[in-house]
């Protein structure tokens, strides 16, 4: 591995700030000897880099099927480059904004000669926070560079709002769930943020930040509260105030999705003490709570914190919960959808506003989600290795396509180490990596892609696990 | 075993070798390296004659027509020499893509160019006398056996263009990508490496294709014997030799040629003699009859992974270079 040239891949669209952080990688890196190969003419003002501009050039390999796609102008110009004698310490590659990741990517997967010459280190997306969303929207390109990415540079922040930030960043969270995201302005990321991120390094999988390892929660809000007896929910309109309650922006890509206006699932549970983390472990719990079958509710009948999530009858204009604590302390509330919504919210037990001290909005898997989106599962229990592979080539093979990236780390069943995995398209590749030791054991696994079905991802997982005896 | 091949001379090159080439008479053999220089010797006496600053960036080829030699290079050129004098003859105009492929007309007085996408037809003083443009960017190039059509591979096709008058005269398509092109001398095969790990082809006439799998990896160079009746392939560890006499090579089961402990990477045919040289990463240079023969006619260890070799057309001399830079000539002792 430490023999092999690594190359960083750099995507955005033209104008997100591709060449500015080109540029800042080459006079930040000036001990090193770097050629870059560009696929877009930028000015690229350092003279000690060799530059080579080369044409996008897709080298298919049996007619057109995506997964089997390599770039015949980067195995070109590398391979002519290892015949230099002044070896070169690492590679820049700069795609156009048309530029479809996946091939790039293959080329150091599925090329022998590639393969064992270079190691691609990660690819770094440069997006610009004003335009992103717009983008998004109508180029399939811009989906993919976002959902490849190894780093994503949101940027040019300085021309857009905090909340339009958080907006933009939940969205592209949405598709992407285990890339590093950086707000910068001029594309200024500090320079070991964006090399050596070892993005297809197996062993550094395990390095995926926790946060995103559940990047999908069944819920889409969560708030903690100091909750005491007598509290209750109230649910439902009251007035003539609900058609123009104001939405946030995040709320635009719901429209048109169909879930129960009926009906609303969520879930109550305790935590020792008030603070971020006390949200956050809560969320992770109720990961797990969200897994079991709700409990249906109806109108006044009484809620009290509890594994089991609880499906709330709102089809009544107005419906009120008593909610039954065992002690007065903090308690976190996730729901299935934003609480706006369905104009929910907690009274105390004197009837005045009850309102958290902290809250937080979760990306949540809709169903109608048909573009670009991260799936993401975690299960307790042990794989059993010959049901995981069996089901793994059959997900890859029938659903390669629209898989770009996956990952995952598991809890093989008989095996004292964490087996880690990663995949681009149909290649995959996966192996024994550091002890669990006394590390809580469990299976975590990320797909980013294409009209993923989470439900079916998941069952399909589940099904992998040995029963316990 | 007594090697057929024995060390004639040797001269050290500045850099890693990226193409041989001896001259139609068998007096001089030009080595370009990865530095963008030419180097011309005596053939069979190894002095240094020229150095030619050809190529700013590397050297990508060397072919030499009746009487000049064509470089072609990463600063998107071809050049015209006359490499006796050391002379620059002209300096034919490309765009910025590399210039990859160069090959002469039968007769040696035209030369096709081609990089990225674009193909171009010279006379021997250097004037264009026509372009061509494919969809996609060309991988290998040839002429027919008299020099009338001009093939090049492009994506998964081959285009086959009129020098005449510059037009198209047929596409023939694959599902695959083509990775290089080899027009076999008597003119009757279009053979094509592919990215799918077989060697595709066309027999000229019913322009039919077959293909010939079964490959590890991709077939990365062809050649075709100087008859045209015998096609060497890499792609697998030993070198894969069809025979396209009678009938075949379809169902036919192919010479395979194994010594090299790596998988061989260049390969080169005698013009006239049914001889091969083979080389690799393994560092070893071969040379083999094609009538068959287990075993190499014989060979020798060079200090690095052999980069390229070529057979001299009139005297019996082969060459090989090294990564190191170092250029070998034997004299070839063959029944």
């Amino acid at each position: 591995m430490s023999s092999k040239i690594p190359v960083t891949v750099l995507t955005g669209f033209l104008g997100a700030g591709k060449t500015t952080l080109l540029n800042r990688i080459l006079s930040e890196q000036h001990g090193q000897r770097i050629a870059v190969i560009e696929n877009e003419f930028g000015e690229i003002g350092i003279d000690q880099a060799l530059v080579i501009n080369a044409d996008e050039e897709i080298f298919e390999m049996n007619n057109g099927c995506i997964c089997c796609t390599v770039r015949g102008d980067l195995i070109r110009i590398l391979g002519q480059l290892l015949k230099r004698r002044d070896k070169f310490d690492r590679i820049l590659v700069e795609t156009t904004g048309m530029a479809d990741p996946g091939p790039v990517a293959q080329t150091f997967f599925m090329d022998e000669d590639m393969k064992a010459q270079f190691a691609l280190d990660g690819l770094v997306t440069v997006v610009d926070a004003k335009h992103l969303l717009l983008h998004l929207d109508d180029s399939e390109e811009a989906q993919k560079q976002v959902a490849f990415a190894d780093v994503i540079l949101l940027n040019k922040c300085d021309l857009v709002s905090e909340d339009e930030l958080d907006t933009v960043e939940r969205r592209v969270r949405g598709i992407n769930a285990m890339a590093k995201l950086i707000r910068t302005t001029k594309a200024a990321a500090p320079i070991e943020a964006v090399l050596d991120v070892g993005g297809f390094d197996l062993s550094r999988a395990l390095e995926l930040n926790p946060e995103f390892l559940a990047p999908e929660y069944p819920f889409e809000w969560a708030g903690l509260y100091r909750i005491e007896s007598g509290a209750e929910l109230v649910a439902g309109a009251c007035g003539h105030d609900h058609h123009h309650h104001e939405h946030g922006q995040g709320h635009d890509e719901h429209h048109g999705h169909d879930h129960d206006a009926q009906a609303l699932t969520l879930a109550l549970l305790p935590v020792p003490a008030s603070g971020e983390d006390a949200l956050n472990s809560a969320a992770d719990k109720a990961v797990r709570a969200f897994a079991n079958k709700p409990e249906h509710r109806a109108p006044g009948s009484a809620l009290e914190p509890s594994m089991t999530p609880w499906k709330l009858d709102l089809s009544g204009d107005h419906a009120h919960f008593p909610i039954r604590v065992p002690a007065a302390g903090h308690y976190v509330l996730l729901t299935e959808h934003a609480p706006e919504e369905h104009h929910l919210s907690l009274k105390k037990p004197d009837g005045s506003p009850l309102r958290p001290m902290l809250s937080k909005h979760y990306e949540h898997s809709h169903e109608h989600e048909a573009g670009v989106a991260s799936v993401g599962i975690r299960l307790d229990g042990q794989v059993d290795p010959s049901l995981f592979s069996g089901w793994m080539s059959a997900v890859l093979s029938t659903q390669g396509n629209d898989i770009f990236r996956s990952k995952g780390i598991l809890n093989v069943a008989g095996r004292d180490r964490r087996y880690v995995f990663q995949g681009v398209h149909m290649v995959m590749d996966g192996r024994e990596d550091a002890p669990w030791g006394s590390a809580e054991r469990s299976n975590t696994l990320v797909f980013i892609g294409r009209n993923l079905d989470r439900e079916r991802l998941t069952d399909g997982f589940k099904a992998c696990l040995r029963q316990p005896a | 075993m007594s090697s057929a091949l024995n060390p004639a001379w040797k001269a050290r090159l500045d850099d890693y070798p990226t193409a041989l080439a001896a001259s139609r008479d068998g007096s001089l053999i030009a080595a370009g390296t990865a530095s963008g220089k030419v180097f011309v010797f005596d053939a069979s006496a190894g002095d240094l004659l020229h150095t030619l600053d050809a190529h700013a960036q590397g050297v990508l080829g060397l072919a030499w027509g009746r009487k000049w030699l064509a470089s072609a290079g990463q600063d998107g050129r071809a050049r015209l020499w006359d490499a006796r004098q050391g002379q620059a003859l002209a300096a034919l105009p490309g765009k910025s893509a590399w210039v990859q492929h160069l090959a002469w007309t039968p007769d040696g007085k035209r030369l096709a160019s081609a990089g990225g996408k674009t193909a171009r037809l010279w006379d021997e003083s250097g004037a264009q006398l026509q372009e061509f443009t494919a969809p996609a960017g060309i991988n290998g190039l040839g002429w027919n056996g008299v020099g009338g059509l001009l093939a090049a591979a492009a994506g998964s096709e081959v285009l086959v263009w009129r020098a005449v008058d510059g037009g198209l005269d047929r596409t023939l398509k694959w599902a695959s990508t083509l990775l290089n092109l080899s027009w076999s001398p008597d003119g009757r095969i279009i053979a094509c490496g592919s990215l799918d790990k077989s060697v595709h082809f066309w027999r000229a006439g019913p322009w039919l294709d077959s293909q010939m799998g079964g490959y590890a990896r991709k077939p990365q160079v062809l050649t075709w014997s100087g008859d045209g009746k015998q096609l060497a392939t890499t792609g697998e560890d030993a070198i894969i030799v069809w025979s396209f006499a009678g009938k075949g090579p379809e169902g036919s089961r192919p010479l395979q040629l194994l010594h090299h402990l790596r998988p061989p990477e260049v390969l080169a045919t005698h013009p006239k003699k049914p001889l091969l040289l083979s080389g690799g990463p393994d560092r070893s240079l071969l040379l083999w009859s094609l009538k068959g023969g287990e075993r190499p006619l014989g060979l020798d260890r060079l200090g690095a992974a052999v980069t390229a070799l070529a057979f001299n057309p009139v005297a019996a001399l082969a060459y090989g270079a090294d990564a190191d830079g170092q250029l070998h000539a034997y004299w070839i002792d063959s029944p």
